[in-house]
């Protein structure tokens, strides 16, 4: 296991949960007000669950070295 | 008729329905750089291994130099409206595809950097690649994905701000540009780092 890279691939993934989660918290409060459509939010949360994914196969990477 | 229609009464909208197939895209396409560094470390190959890093950073660059050089040309000669247009398609076809390539050619150059053996944080030249890499997540983490973002936001309002969007379209791809110097003066470091090793 490549302990340096498995700390860098997850303080990355500290920061995009941190920045993708402040919004995606504030669109989700903009949608219950009905504010922005909810197939907006929609578009958030595959963005979200995309980006995990492919921070998930990179960390998997930590584990072949 | 516009694509993104609105309903007073109800207060919805509806998404572009081409947003989605381009985030479908860009996810695919985002998924082969990743995949192929897991391929390039399960099998062992420093061969695939270099290959990965040099093309994905490679992409990155030519990615981003397009935008910077090319793209602002282009986006300052469209009015407000195709620039909006430009923005509700090039924001969910870069939205994975551009993180995957960066997190993979820096991820791909610590692995090379590691099996070549000049992986040294006291190199001055592993620090200034350290550097500028910090400088360039920390654009694409504060600046390109909260940009991307708040522009699917946008678009998801009944009535979405068109100057906004334009507005943060641009500033994406200006900033496209900056990163595309800053990897320039990366590139200019590993070469460094390649053929003369790390001090």
């Amino acid at each position: 296991m490549n302990t340096g890279a498995l700390i860098a691939i997850l303080a990355f993934f500290a920061v995009l949960l941190a920045i993708f989660g402040s919004i995606y918290f504030s669109a989700s409060k903009a949608a219950k007000n009905g504010e922005i459509s909810p197939k907006g939010l929609r578009i958030l949360q595959l963005g979200l669950i995309g980006h995990i994914t492919i921070l998930l196969l990179l960390l998997i990477t930590a584990f072949l070295t | 008729m516009s694509e993104v229609s609105y309903s007073t009464q109800t207060k919805t909208v509806e998404f572009p329905q081409y947003t989605w197939s381009l985030m479908r895209w860009s996810f695919v396409i985002g998924l082969i750089p990743v995949l192929a560094l897991i391929i390039a470390l399960a099998i062992n190959s420093f061969y695939l291994l270099q290959y990965v890093h040099v093309l994905c950073g490679g992409t990155w660059t030519g990615f981003d130099l397009f935008m910077g050089l090319v793209m602002t040309r282009i986006m300052r000669n469209l009015d407000i409206t195709a620039r909006v247009e430009v923005a509700k398609r090039l924001t969910p076809t870069t939205f994975f595809i551009m993180p995957s390539l960066a997190s993979v050619t820096i991820a791909a150059g610590i692995y090379v950097a590691q099996k070549m053996g000049i992986f040294d944080l006291n190199s001055p030249w592993i620090i200034a690649a350290g550097i500028v890499v910090l400088i360039l997540s920390g654009q694409g983490f504060g600046v390109f994905m909260p940009n991307g973002l708040r522009i699917f936001i946008e678009l998801s309002k009944p009535k979405p701000n068109v100057e906004k969007i334009a507005k943060l379209n641009m500033q994406n791809i200006r900033l496209a540009g900056s990163q595309a110097f800053f990897q320039v003066v990366l590139i200019l470091i590993m070469a460094h780092l390649a053929v003369l090793g790390p001090y």
